[in-house]
């Protein structure tokens, strides 16, 4: 005769006994949101004064979006009428012409005397953009770029070139490593290398990505597609030394000496560069043609 | 060792926020980057480097109410606290300047610091103006570019009055900016 009573309560024990390791993932992943909770309470300013401009200014997005809206109705006050700004150039020039009238009827240009002197000017601090630059590229450094210089100017040897006598071996044997068992890594086409590059660049705007191209490119002796590269690096960032410098180089290059040596006299003044200073006075000299 | 996976996945889904931000800030894509951080401004709110970002980005897309927190919370480094008083001058002139238009509040007494920000320029152009009654519009020059002209208005609605300002390159509009 099969004990029913029995059976269930086993049942009941297995029961029981499979949703142990649920409820242990469950209570742990509690106990990691509580102390995350925890930890983020700690903070200085009060999480409800956030919370309440945050609704202010979800409002604030429904109420309107100033700048996006590609037609919006503006009401000139003078002429009484409505204004359309439409996201093509013909509608704007129409807008313009428009308003050409109006200014002609009335107009009052006001140029109060505006001395910057007077004003105590407030700049932004952006010195934080130039760390993150520097955490979005940890592998981009000097070293890295000297050993890819050093390779292009080696005889082109598309991937590996192992030592002879190493090759001859058949048998596998373990041996110290020599110096002689070298890898070359090197890479024939250039313009294909840089064009990769290029479209790394236009992805992510990074100044170190201009910056490597327009020092291959002045390797090159492409001496305007340098001067683009260092420009746009330079209006990326402007206080990348090895830019500027570049940007002066290939400027002499394009026999532009004095606008080179103007920019470099403005580059000193800013950063006090002394590698700048050298490459002025090697221009100056004309030491560097 | 499941607790510290989540804390690595935590701490890096926390650090790509802010190189994606970081990334379309670098391209100008300014008012993704205010949104962005608007979202994920809670969990960030410690970081000063991801609130100067955030703070930036809405400057350069003319949400300068969002301005206001970020300019309390500036305040653990000294590129932080320059930042927080330059974010804290712009909002200053802009509730100013809207107030003047709308109000007719005298701004002629003012002498406040100023910014390169097109606001700031406005606003010191507004504020030189001796005491007068107002008018449906103002037209500046640019005091450093000739060709770069202000225009300064209101535009009227039933329910709120929005101040906008418009920047004029040889006559052509190169920018609006609205304000409320």
């Amino acid at each position: 005769m099969i004990n029913i009573n029995e059976l269930e309560a086993r049942w009941l024990k297995y029961k029981i006994k499979s949703y142990i390791p649920h409820i242990v993932i469950l209570l742990s992943i509690a106990i990691i949101l509580t102390i995350f909770a925890l930890f983020n309470s700690k903070s200085v300013i009060n999480t409800k004064e956030v919370t309440k401009v945050k609704n202010e200014n979800v409002q604030e997005i429904q109420v309107d979006t100033p700048s996006v809206e590609p037609i919006e109705a503006i009401a000139d006050i003078d002429t009484k009428k409505e204004l359309v700004l439409a996201p093509t150039i013909e509608r704007t020039k129409q807008k313009i012409i428009q308003i050409q009238p109006i200014q002609k009827k009335k107009i009052e240009y006001t140029t109060p005397n505006y001395n910057t002197n007077e004003k105590t000017i407030l700049a932004p601090s952006l010195d934080f953009m130039t760390k993150l630059q520097d955490n979005t590229l940890p592998y981009f450094d000097n070293e890295n770029e000297n050993k890819i210089e050093h390779a292009t100017q080696e005889t082109p040897v598309r991937i590996k070139t192992v030592h002879k006598a190493a090759q001859k071996k058949s048998k596998p044997q373990i041996e110290p490593i020599k110096k002689e068992s070298s890898i070359q890594i090197d890479r024939q086409n250039t313009h294909d290398d840089i064009n990769q590059v290029i479209k790394r660049f236009k992805k992510n705007n990074n100044p170190a990505l201009s910056l490597f191209i327009a020092k291959k490119y002045y390797q090159l002796g492409e001496y305007h597609q340098s001067y683009n590269y260092s420009l746009m690096t330079n209006e990326i960032n402007n206080d990348i030394e090895a830019s500027w410098i570049i940007f002066a180089k290939s400027l002499v290059k394009l026999n532009e000496k004095s606008m080179a040596v103007e920019t470099l006299k403005k580059y000193i003044a800013h950063s006090n560069s002394h590698r700048a200073k050298i490459l002025l006075d090697e221009i100056n000299s004309g030491k560097f043609k | 060792m499941k607790l510290i996976l989540l804390i690595l996945l935590t701490v890096n889904i926390y650090a790509s926020t802010k190189q994606n931000m970081f990334n379309l800030y670098q391209n100008k894509k300014y008012e993704d980057v205010c949104k962005i951080g608007f979202d994920n401004f809670r969990e960030n709110k410690a970081d000063e480097e991801f609130i100067s970002i955030y703070a930036f980005a809405c400057l350069h897309s003319d949400y300068i109410d969002r301005l206001a927190i970020p300019v309390a919370m500036l305040k653990f480094s000294s590129e932080a606290r320059a930042n927080s008083a330059y974010f804290s001058v712009i909002l200053m002139q802009k509730k100013l300047l809207y107030h003047a238009m709308v109000d007719g509040y005298d701004l002629s007494s003012m002498n406040l610091p100023t910014t390169d920000y097109v606001l700031s320029k406005v606003f010191d152009l507004y504020s030189k103006l001796p005491k007068h009654n107002a008018r449906a519009f103002y037209l500046f020059e640019d005091p450093n570019n000739m060709k770069l002209t202000y225009k300064l208005y209101l535009s009227k609605s039933d329910r709120l009055n929005k101040m906008v300002i418009e920047e004029f390159y040889d006559t052509i509009t190169i920018k609006r900016h609205v304000y409320w």
